[in-house]
């Protein structure tokens, strides 16, 4: 069961953020996480998003991910993906981004 | 408290001596007394008889005279006398004055002369008297020596000499008188008889000097306690018993302690040494090195033995625990085995769910159960009960699982489908187990229920609050009588229908007070149970039995029918989004986790897509979501009252250039089996079906024959 309001750990680091959320990221859950990206800048920093408890990821999710990669470019710093299931896994596959996202 | 058996022996020793000591001084002191007392009496005797003897003759005489002057005194004043008997004199000297006195006016002094002759010869005599009393008193060893006459006409003892020994101290003066103060002495004088007597610590004779008129000699008065002189003898008497009985005392003790104690301590120790080895799970054999052919030998001897039975019985024991052990790994293994050849998970339908519960016994059971879905709208389910338990009866159920499996056919009813099953188990079945059993096959789309029972206990239906028991008619047993004909019954199930079918494991369990749980509580249970009717049912009879050994296998299989779920969002926000997604992955809960996963990408981007674009202009938006789940497909339809939109044709390329629109459809595409689009009613309907399991081999094989 999923919550309506994601829950997200961010780790703040000199150079890196690392941001966690847990449960699924569709609809609604990607327009909080934009919301607390927002209240947690880049600046700077390098992006490693921590995907161990992400259930799925939707098209909406998808559209997030694309907006941070272009910011974090943007700033001159790169973006990770990290430990995905198999079904985001799959999401990528399907949807192509596996080539433009660094996942590892 | 522990106390020895060598410290026991001491206490025993030195009481026994105490009460010999005490006894033997009593009796000792006792005899000694008597011995010491007749001595007395005797010296007494012979002393009063020498002074008697040595009296009479030649001292007669004067004795005679003096008797008679001092007789004269005596007749002169016997009032005064009597009187004076009774007086206290001050001194003796007053005493002495006042008897002179009397003495001096019997015999007046001669004028001119002083004394007088009868004063003088009066004196004379009385001192000889004395001095020969004084002489024989004292070789006698005697205390006292008196010599007096006995008035019988007043009673009266008349003293004409009272001597004590160291001295001549005068006790009694001369003419003083007395009243014999014993009724011996009175009696005695009386007869005019000698006589000896004890009285008190004083011993005395009594005798009459012959030749003259009752005149005594009182002998004795020898003070003869004898209390000093016994206490000495008792202490060496005493002594030499208590010397004696402590050293026969010690000897015994050493004795029993060779005898007794040493070896007592050696069989202690030895079963202290053999109790720690077992303790150990070392133990060995071990001697006490107890000689001798008494009790205690014997007892080492039978000890050793009692070792060596038990080494042998822990041996045998060891190898038994070994086997069990292996008989117990075994079993296990069988036990999973057996749970593995049955189904789990349960069975669900787009309107049916059965689901099933086994908690076996033993290790292994005679339960079986087994459910399968014949084709697209059937549903096969049985339910059996193997006789008899353990292996046995597990080996027949595994066979019998196995039959039945081989022979359920979707083309065969259910009285053939016995029939055949019936003779395949009475073949070879010399043991006659027997199997009651219970078939079923649900019709998923009428709800038609063709149900067999074979001597099983008949099924509880719920239909609205009731329960009542279903399928009266029951056939024979299963796997005894061969060739006989069965026939199945028709029911007839309805939504919300709950349908339970058990062992005897369950009605027949029993609580401490031998009360079985019974069909009333089964159906009590049933009619309150909620969404896990077999696990409330399993509870209920854990509660009845109060921790009591169960003795069968408890199964159940429960079948409920369901109608399809549906959900309706009016004016649908985005943030309901959440609430479908739960609402169709709850209804598929079960399935495999990333299909379940799909379908929410699934709900995500179709929802998304109709609360973004369908709804342009329209006064009340409803979307409706329904989900069923059928032979392991899930089937999705969303329905809204927007605009007509077929997404599967209708996508132009502006919709194509918003990347989340062509990306959406491309993830519906991918995640779902088979797509449909219907326009009903004002209603777009979209239909998505999705398997939710792993295809298996064969059918992967078969979807890439067609498609080819």
């Amino acid at each position: 069961m999923s919550e309506a309001i994601l829950e997200t750990v961010f780790t703040e680091g000199e150079s890196l953020l690392t941001v966690a959320p847990a449960g699924r990221l569709d609809t609604v859950t990607s327009a909080h996480l934009k919301e607390q990206m927002a209240a947690h800048p880049t600046r700077g920093r390098d992006l490693e998003l921590d995907f161990t408890q992400v259930e799925y990821i939707s098209s909406a999710g998808l559209r997030l991910l694309v907006a941070l990669q272009k910011q974090v470019k943007a700033e001159g710093r790169s973006m990770v993906i990290r430990n995905i299931n198999a079904v985001v896994r799959e999401v990528f596959r399907v949807s192509g981004f596996n080539k433009s996202f660094t996942v590892l | 408290m522990k106390v020895s058996i060598r410290s026991k022996l001491l206490l025993l020793i030195v009481l026994l001596s105490l009460a010999m000591i005490l006894s033997s001084v009593l009796v000792s002191s006792q005899l000694y007394e008597n011995a010491l007392e007749r001595n007395h009496e005797a010296l007494c005797a012979e002393t009063a008889g020498t002074l008697s003897d040595s009296l009479t003759g030649s001292h007669v005489d004067f004795l005679q005279s003096y008797r008679s002057k001092l007789g004269a005194i005596y007749a002169e004043n016997r009032a005064l006398l009597e009187e004076a008997a009774g007086m206290e004199f001050e001194t003796n000297d007053r005493r002495a004055a006042f008897y002179d006195s009397l003495t001096a006016d019997i015999f007046p002094p001669k004028q001119g002369l002083g004394m007088s002759y009868e004063m003088l010869e009066f004196k004379l005599e009385y001192e000889a008297v004395c001095s020969e009393m004084d002489m024989l008193s004292l070789s006698g060893g005697m205390d006292l020596a008196s010599l007096f006459f006995y008035d019988p006409e007043r009673g009266n003892l008349v003293y004409m000499v009272d001597r004590m020994p160291e001295g001549s101290v005068l006790y009694h003066h001369p003419v003083s008188v007395a009243k014999p103060e014993d009724e011996t002495l009175a009696a005695a004088l009386q007869s005019g008889n000698a006589v000896t007597y004890v009285e008190g610590a004083v011993c005395r004779a009594l005798l009459p000097v012959p030749g003259t008129e009752r005149v005594f000699i009182l002998f004795g008065e020898r003070n003869m306690d004898l209390r000093h002189s016994v206490r000495l003898f008792s202490l060496y008497v005493g002594s030499i018993l208590l010397g004696a009985t402590l050293i026969i005392g010690l000897g015994m003790l050493l004795f029993a302690d060779r005898l007794i104690v040493r070896n007592v301590k050696k069989l202690s120790l030895a079963a202290e040494a053999f109790t720690t080895g077992l303790d150990r799970g070392d133990p060995e054999r071990i001697s006490a090195g107890v000689k001798g052919r008494d009790e205690i030998g014997l007892l080492s001897q039978r000890f050793e033995r009692m070792e060596d039975a038990m080494l042998g019985y822990l041996a045998s024991l060891a190898d038994k625990t070994a086997q069990e052990e292996k008989m117990k790994a075994e079993l296990d293994l069988a036990a999973r085995i057996q749970a593995e050849s049955l189904p789990r998970g349960g069975l669900r339908t787009e309107n049916a769910v059965l689901t099933s519960f086994l908690k076996p016994a033993r290790e292994v059971g005679g339960d079986l159960y087994d459910y399968f879905l014949l084709d697209e709208n059937r549903m096969f389910f049985c339910l059996a009960d193997v006789s008899g338990k353990g292996v046995p009866a597990s080996l027949f159920m595994m066979r019998a699982k196995e039959l039945i499996r081989a022979h359920v056919s979707s083309d065969d009813t259910l009285p053939e489908l016995a029939f055949r099953l019936n003779n395949e188990l009475c073949a070879g079945n010399e043991e006659s187990i027997f199997i009651t059993a219970f078939f079923g096959v649900l019709d998923l789309r009428s709800g038609k229920l063709s149900c067999l029972r074979a001597g099983h206990e008949q099924p509880m239906l719920r239909r609205g609050g009731e329960v009542v028991s279903v399928c009266r008619e029951s056939n024979s047993v299963l796997g005894v009588f061969e060739d006989m004909p069965f026939l199945a019954e028709e029911l007839r199930l309805e939504p919300g229908d709950l349908l339970l079918m058990f062992t005897d494991g369950l009605n027949e369990g029993i609580n401490p007070a031998q009360e079985a749980f019974g069909y009333e509580r089964i159906a009590e249970t049933l009619r309150r149970c909620g969404e896990k009717p077999t696990e409330t049912l399993y509870e209920a009879l854990l509660d009845f039995c109060q921790g009591a050994e169960q003795f069968d296998d408890v199964t159940m299989l429960a079948l409920s029918l369901e109608s399809p779920k549906s959900m309706e969002l009016v004016k649908p926000r985005y943030d309901d989004i959440s609430a479908v997604t739960d609402f169709v992955q709850g209804a598929l809960a079960g399935c495999d986790p990333d299909r379940l996963a799909q379908v929410g990408i699934l709900v995500d981007e179709i929802l998304n897509n109709q609360i973004s674009y369908a709804f342009e202009g329209v006064e009340r938006p409803v979307i409706r979501v329904s989900v069923s789940l059928r032979a392991g497909k899930a089937e999705l339809c969303f329905a809204d009252n927007g605009r007509a939109f077929d997404p599967l044709r209708d996508v132009t390329a502006e919709d194509l250039e918003r990347s989340e629109g062509g990306l959406g459809l491309e993830f519906v595409k991918a995640f779902s089996d088979e797509q449909r689009y219907e326009r009903v009613g004002g209603f777009n309907r979209l239909w998505l079906t999705k398997r939710m399991r792993e295809e298996k081999n064969h059918e992967k094989l078969l979807r890439n024959a067609l498609l080819l």
